[in-house]
């Protein structure tokens, strides 16, 4: 008898658990999409090199792959990566590179696309754009001011969401054009804070 | 002062055992459900439209690290994360949560910090830096734990290689590197203030500021006290550790972001009572302690030179000078200086070239405890000069393959020419797949003590005396050829797996070719082989649930020439043969944290019986609690399983002293 009612008292509190923790997380997940902070970053990048045009010569380089160079500390987990690899953009799949240490010779820059540019690099950021403004590559950062030093886009993180800004004088240098839908959505700056020249 | 019975002890461990896994069941239920949902079947996500993402809520969740997944070495990163929800106060603490590093805690003021075998008080075989300056002891060929400390919410992350990385620090790195990175000033510019009190106490203080347009600083300040260890029938050691440290960072660049400025210094001061060569099994508490005062400071500062985004320079200077007094006007003094260079340099598209060098002379002044001994040489001056160069080539073979080929090479005013080279193959086998393998010989260069030594008389312990040998004779370094070969897979951010193998061949030639290794039994090791397997498995299932198992294994053969007859000849090692451990945290509500962490290390034997160190099992728990975004409370607990255990034995004592149960809170504002 005792053996039977603790059995029935450990199925019962197994039940019950089971029951709570498969009917608590439902509000969670039910309402909004909820990423993680870097799986955004990456999802957004993937959209901007969607909507970029690149010049002709860059884009019939005869290379399979569209090249998204990642320079400084990798700051996306591995499933915001998946995210974007291999994915298709103008007849060509993503392939992610990574130049960890921030160096990179001029030639891996001239096969980059989109360049996003880890916080990691925030003090040499100057003269890393003063690099890359001879190269038609996007380039994407979440380094707060990124636009207005020279960049081309920042993403900020404004309470629980994702925001932009974009510096559309910056892409157009560099011989890029952005599709008008991004540029309503975006927040417009000027390179304001001059560092390079 | 709760003394269990070993029966008692038992009992306890399997409760918390059968609770543990019974958490883990639990959770495994409840993440059936939810990750389903969560997985947002990704092959959709790149579909979602631009408004689409910019109505997505982002979650706060940490991740898994990933900057190592193509690193052809045995690498583990820790994050500032992993720090917080360790409960632990100072940097050995957070430490125990690398994988196959073997962490022990000898006393409240020493530890034991190795990876890959030949642990002890000063592990001579791992190189530590922090922000690039050597925390390497030119004293005792090993690191002084107990002087190495920051406010730990200044860590940013704690980067861990076990293996040789010689060919690119230097001598001494041959069984690991560990590389502690403090946060950039201007990710301090929140002040913080942190106080704990309980079974040990302490407080740290952080203020940050902006003083130019790219020039950021902060100052740090921080106490600690720790009284906790008793001796084997669980009286208290009395043993006394009182710690105050501050320091400051600043970091500057112009405005064009070529030039960059690092400069950073920290002062110390710490007064010890540690209950040295005692008699541990009298019952009261009169023991005699030593009191020590240990102090000192560094300064340094470091200059980045961005030329352009292919090339870039760092120069970086470093002064160091330490004191040791003991009782008995005994003395320990060191003084270094630093200079090093570097240079990375991607010549093109296949080639990432670093090469640099550099400069250090360390100075160590040893003063008697009594000069009344003829047989005494001291005071003396060392000095030691030391000058490298290295290159390395990290070359990109084809989309999948990378090789890295380099070598070290040091002049050493002792023992001459040395080389460290080194080559390492990554393969990106297959996406989420990594295979590498590395072959490299290291060194660990002679030290002070390896000329001079303190033997103990064993009738009468106030009879210390200090002999002086291999004076006349040069030094050969001990050296260690190792093979090594992982893999790594990972699944999304939930799972990952790394595992890593290595064969190491060591030629201790220090101590085996000194004049008296009769006296030193234990020191007198002609070769060595160790082979030995690292795993770790990380498990994220859900966001508010992590699991982190990991193990080592090692098995040395010490092929020693020993002549001392009543000591066995397979006891030199004190490096337990399995050590596993499994952390789990939990997001149980939107503001509470309940961490898990539970140790298990194998039997580790001594010379004689009562210095062995029997297998332990250990719980650490936390409770966290935030109150609101600036404050937190946290409830934490060591060695909850068990009033006390040895965990290392460095000597000093009869026998080891024993780690005790700890509880104590912590409240941290950020403000």
């Amino acid at each position: 008898m005792a053996f039977f009612v603790s059995t029935m008292t450990k199925t019962l509190r197994f039940l019950s658990v089971l029951i709570l923790i498969v009917i608590l997380p439902l509000p969670a997940f039910a309402q909004e999409k909820v990423f993680g902070e870097d799986t955004l970053k990456a999802l957004y990048s993937y959209k901007f090199a969607l909507f970029t045009e690149w010049p002709e010569a860059k884009l019939n380089d005869g290379n399979a792959s569209l090249e998204f160079c990642i320079i400084g500390r990798n700051p996306f987990g591995q499933s915001a990566l998946d995210a974007i690899q291999d994915k298709p953009i103008k007849d060509k799949s993503i392939h992610v590179e990574m130049y960890n240490s921030g160096v990179l010779s001029d030639e891996s820059l001239n096969n980059c696309h989109v360049a996003f540019i880890s916080s990691s690099e925030l003090q040499r950021l100057p003269a890393l754009l003063n690099s890359l403004q001879h190269f038609s590559v996007l380039t994407i950062s979440d380094i707060p001011g990124f636009s207005r030093h020279g960049g081309m886009i920042t993403l900020i993180k404004s309470g629980d969401h994702i925001q932009f800004e974009i510096n559309p004088d910056a892409i157009n240098q560099v011989g890029l054009a952005i599709s008008s839908k991004i540029i309503e959505l975006a927040t417009l700056v000027k390179t304001t804070k001059q560092g390079h020249e | 002062m709760l003394k269990s019975s070993p029966f008692e002890v038992v009992l306890i461990t399997k409760k918390i055992i059968r609770w543990i896994s019974r958490i883990l069941l639990w959770t495994v239920f409840c993440y059936a459900y939810p990750v389903n949902v969560l997985a947002n079947e990704p092959e959709g996500l790149d579909k979602l439209s631009i408004e689409e993402l910019m109505g997505s809520k982002v979650i706060s969740a940490t991740r898994t690290e990933q900057q190592l997944t193509d690193t052809a070495a045995a690498a583990y990163v820790i994050t500032q994360d992993d720090i917080r929800r360790s409960g632990a106060t100072n940097i050995p603490e957070a430490l125990r949560m690398v994988p196959g590093l073997h962490v022990a805690r000898i006393s409240s003021t020493k530890w034991a910090i190795s990876a890959r075998g030949f642990n002890g008080l000063v592990a001579d075989k791992l190189l530590v830096l922090m922000d690039g300056r050597s925390l390497y002891s030119p004293i005792n060929k090993g690191v002084y734990w107990d002087i190495q400390d920051r406010v730990l919410d200044d860590i940013e992350r704690i980067e861990v290689i076990r293996g040789p990385g010689a060919s690119v620090w230097g001598a001494n790195a041959a069984n690991g590197v560990i590389n502690i990175i403090t946060k950039h000033s201007a990710d301090t510019m929140e002040g913080s203030a942190t106080l704990f009190g309980g079974d040990k106490y302490g407080a740290g203080l952080r203020k940050g500021w902006q003083f130019d347009d790219q020039g950021y600083a902060r100052v740090y300040g921080k106490f600690l006290r720790d009284e906790s260890f008793a001796n084997r029938i669980g009286n208290d050691t009395n043993e006394e550790w009182t710690s105050g440290r501050g320091g400051f960072r600043m970091d500057w660049a112009n405005s064009d972001g070529k030039h960059a400025l690092m400069a950073q210094g920290d002062i110390y001061y710490g007064v010890y009572n540690q209950n040295d060569a005692k008699n541990q099994d009298i019952p009261s508490n009169d023991f005699s302690l030593n009191r020590t005062v240990k102090k000192g400071g560094n300064i340094m500062a470091r200059w980045n030179y961005n030329q352009s985004l292919a090339s870039r320079m760092t120069a970086q200077f470093f002064y160091d000078a330490f004191q040791e007094n003991q009782s008995l006007n005994r003395s320990l003094n060191s003084e270094t200086v630093d200079f090093d260079f570097q240079h990375v340099l991607a010549v093109n598209e296949a080639h990432e070239l670093t090469w640099g060098f550099n400069y250090r002379l360390s100075l160590v002044q040893l003063k008697p405890f009594n000069s009344g001994i003829a047989k005494e040489y001291f005071p003396k001056t060392f000095q030691n000069n030391r000058f490298s160069v290295f290159f390395q080539d990290k070359w990109r073979w084809s989309d999948d393959v990378e090789i890295t080929l380099g070598s070290k090479f040091e002049h050493h005013n002792n023992n001459g020419f040395e080389y460290e080279p080194s080559l390492r193959i990554l393969w990106k086998a297959a996406n989420q797949h990594r295979v590498w393998a590395g072959v490299s010989r290291a060194v660990r260069l002679p030290a002070v003590t390896d000329l001079s030594a303190n033997v103990f008389f064993e009738n009468d312990p106030n009879l210390k005396q200090v002999f002086e040998f291999n004076q006349y004779q040069k030094l050969k370094s001990d050296e260690v050829v190792s093979y090594e070969l992982g893999y790594r897979y990972w699944n999304s951010d939930s799972f990952s797996f790394d595992v890593a193998a290595y064969y190491n061949q060591y030629n201790n030639n220090l101590v085996a070719n000194n004049e008296f290794s009769d006296l030193f039994p234990e020191q007198s090791i002609k070769k060595s082989t160790t082979l030995g397997l690292e795993a770790v498995v990380a498990w994220h299932p859900v966001d508010w649930a992590r699991f982190q198992l990991s193990t080592s294994f090692i098995n040395m053969e010490i092929k020693s020439i020993r002549k001392i007859p009543n000591v066995s000849p397979e006891t030199t090692s004190q490096d337990p043969r399995f050590l596993w451990a499994f952390r789990s945290s939990f997001d149980i509500a939107p503001a509470v944290e309940v961490d898990f962490w539970l140790r298990y290390a194998d039997s580790a034997s001594g010379v004689l019986v009562a210095q062995a160190i029997p297998s332990y099992v250990t719980l650490d728990a936390r409770l966290a609690w935030k109150l609101n975004k600036n404050l937190e409370l946290a409830f934490i607990a060591n060695n909850l399983n068990d009033s006390q255990h040895p965990e290392f034995y460095d000597g000093f004592t009869p026998n080891p002293l024993q780690a005790e149960r700890m509880f104590w809170l912590q409240g941290s504002l950020k403000y």
